[in-house]
């Protein structure tokens, strides 16, 4: 699970975040923030996600906040959960918070759990989610 | 050993309990016309007396062992009969299956489905499935399952498209009903079915127009953006 740990440098300096050692890089595009989530999503690392990105959404007052998924097999109703208090809170904050790249199967089995994925938005692809992230602005 | 009453002695040739062994054996291996040949039928003595049973006895089982061959290999018969039309149901349901999921590329990023028939779950399954890979593969910006083709709808059927319409948001894309005819119309609201978020159109053509015409509001904006920054 350590294949994009080259990836990390891109945190830069930030500090104090667990998730820096978790393949995740957060991203700063213009005045949005990209998570491209390389690694199986569990529990702790979602929750260490969730706490670094509110971090980062303050720290460079980003408009909107894109979580690239693509490369995620299993959300299970826990994540799921995580990924809803991510959106709520991003938008508390006065951003949109995007999913991109939810493979079939996994929003397939998503439905078919019942699980409500409502607080976020989603998009097919990075450049979809720029793109109406740009409109509303 | 010395037989108590000497009433009781039955004599006979040797080689006619041999005969009879010889008999019971072709007997044990289904060969009676050989075995019944080899049984005296007379009734001359005591032991004609035993084979006549005996030729009783085999003769029915004869008869008994042949209708139930008889009836073994109709049985059979109708069995493979049955067999062949089973194959050939599910190798005309596979056909259907595969006939019952068109996914059309009307314009770039449209995606259209049009849906005839009954839509069970296995169905409705298959058809998200192709529609989400379809939608991933070719990075369809909306998706517009059109329902021309369906007369009546109940609480399950109205479920299975919701549902396909959730998914098809889930992965960013929008997701079109058009084609409602009215019944089915009446059918949603009666049951109390919740379309939020799913868009509905007239039909086919309204869906495609006002996608286009919000396209090009979309690039316009983004023009106009791009031209002042």
């Amino acid at each position: 699970m350590k294949r994009a740990s080259a990836s990390t440098g891109h945190m830069g300096s930030h500090n104090g975040t667990r998730a820096m050692d978790q393949n995740l890089a957060i991203i700063q595009i213009r005045n949005c923030l990209l998570v491209s989530i390389q690694a199986e999503l569990h529990d702790r690392l979602a929750l260490d996600l969730q706490e670094s990105l509110m971090e980062r959404v303050r720290a460079v007052d980003a408009k909107g906040v894109i979580l690239d998924v693509s490369a995620v097999e299993i959300i299970d109703s826990y994540i799921t959960r995580i990924l809803n208090d991510i959106g709520k809170s991003v938008r508390f904050m006065g951003a949109e918070c995007y999913i991109v790249g939810i493979r079939p199967a996994v929003a397939m089995t998503l439905i078919e759990m019942g699980v409500e994925l409502d607080s976020v938005s989603t998009a097919l692809n990075l450049d979809l989610a720029l793109e109406r992230l740009e409109l509303l602005q | 050993m010395q037989p108590e009453d000497p009433q009781t002695i039955v004599e006979f040739s040797h080689e006619r309990l041999e005969d009879l062994i010889q008999a019971l054996a072709y007997a044990a291996i289904d060969d009676f016309d050989a075995c019944m040949s080899l049984l005296r039928e007379d009734g001359s003595d005591t032991f004609a007396w035993l084979e006549a049973g005996f030729n009783d006895f085999l003769g029915q089982l004869k008869i008994i062992k042949a209708d139930l061959q008889g009836a073994l290999a109709r049985a059979e018969v109708s069995n493979r009969e049955l067999e062949a039309k089973l194959e050939t149901i599910e190798r005309q349901q596979a056909a259907i299956r595969e006939l019952s999921t068109p996914l059309i590329e009307v314009w770039s990023g449209v995606l259209c489905l049009p849906v005839v028939g009954i839509v069970d779950s296995q169905r409705s399954a298959e058809m998200t499935e192709s529609l989400l890979e379809a939608i991933v593969n070719k990075q369809a910006r909306i998706a517009i399952i059109d329902i021309t083709g369906i007369d009546a709808m109940d609480t399950k059927t109205a479920d299975h498209f919701i549902k396909m319409a959730k998914a098809v948001r889930l992965l960013g894309a929008d997701c079109t009903l058009s084609g409602i005819n009215p019944a089915i119309a009446q059918t949603l609201t009666h049951i109390g079915v919740d379309l939020t978020g799913v868009r509905t159109m007239r039909n086919l053509r309204d869906a495609l127009q006002t996608f286009l015409r919000e396209q090009s509001a979309i690039n316009l904006k983004i023009h106009a953006g791009q031209a002042q920054g």
